[in-house]
């Protein structure tokens, strides 16, 4: 399966999903002019993953890594349903590990880590980095 | 047009200083100028000598407010918005202008009267509410970026409506920046 990468730009965040190198990130800064133009292409890529799970090469444990500087309200809401996406992998058996970064005293984006927590039940790690 | 004078300008510059106006524009909105005052923004917040978190959520509450402008103003009639972020002793203030269509004025007093009218619990209920909510589509984040304004300010959203002489209204909004707590 192809990976899925998308370069960063001041408001829009780098993503790498690249089943084969086993990287799943999603980093920088979101808030597209349109959101759901720009989710939208993650989500097909998810739901192709899914769907073809069964007969892919794929590994036991799967790392997720969400490393937003800066996201706006509406992404705040496709990022939970990518979230909720992710969590679909659970089906098969998969050990998810996701972690969520934020810079150490930005409180406000770990609430939102906790928030994803509440909302999905994933094991979401947040990990705080020094700034 | 009329000669400079020869104060006229100063006094406009001091009057800005001395109100402690630390970032001011006048003009029209659409998203290129969005974003082109968020990308100046991104750096301004910075050089505020503020700490990390408040610099971030002056930042997080401008993204909010032009992208909530944008989207509730009125384009049709060609009246310049306002965008104003300035400090009163350290405590800061996002402050915004436009031009709204009545349809638009209910929707926003009704909006804006919820999130005031509860506490800190409930508008992150309200928050949470939206943000699960996709039994319209995940682009319905009606009111997310106001409730998200409410928050990070810690505090009420003032707000006012005036006739303006193009037949419309023009909304005024101000947050003050609340740290404490």
């Amino acid at each position: 399966m192809d990976a899925l990468i998308k370069e960063p730009t001041e408001y829009t965040p780098k993503v790498v999903f690249d089943l084969a190198k086993g990287l799943f990130e999603i980093s920088g800064d979101s808030r597209p002019e349109n959101t759901r133009k720009f989710y939208r292409q993650i989500y097909e890529w998810m739901d192709k993953l899914i769907e073809s799970w069964g007969q892919l090469a794929t590994p036991s444990v799967v790392r997720f890594k969400f490393a937003f500087d800066y996201i706006n309200s509406s992404s705040n809401k496709f990022v939970l349903q990518l979230l909720l996406k992710v969590k679909a992998l659970e089906q098969f058996g998969v050990t998810l590990m996701i972690e969520w970064y934020y810079d150490e005293p930005d409180t406000d984006m770990r609430e939102i880590g906790e928030e994803y927590i509440e909302l999905t039940g994933l094991p979401i790690n947040l990990v705080s980095l020094e700034v | 047009m009329t000669q400079l004078g020869e104060t006229t300008f100063y006094e406009l510059h001091k009057g800005m200083q001395k109100e402690n106006m630390d970032f001011l524009y006048k003009g029209q909105l659409n998203t290129a100028v969005v974003d082109a005052l968020l990308g100046i923004l991104k750096r301004k917040v910075q050089d505020l000598g503020v700490e990390y978190i408040l610099a971030k959520r002056i930042y997080n509450i401008a993204v909010e407010c032009l992208e909530n402008m944008c989207q509730h103003g009125d384009t049709e009639v060609e009246v310049d918005s306002i965008f104003l972020i300035g400090n009163e002793k350290g405590t800061f203030y996002v402050a915004t202008g436009n031009l709204v269509s009545d349809d638009t004025v209910g929707k926003l007093t009704g909006l804006l009267g919820k999130i005031n009218d509860v506490d800190r619990e409930g508008l992150k209920e309200l928050y949470r509410d939206r943000l699960s909510d996709t039994s319209e589509g995940l682009s319905n984040n009606a009111g997310m970026g106001l409730i998200d304004i409410a928050l990070k300010a810690n505090g009420k959203i003032e707000y006012r409506f005036n006739d303006h002489p193009k037949g419309k209204q023009f909304f005024s909004m101000q947050v003050i920046i609340n740290m404490a707590g």
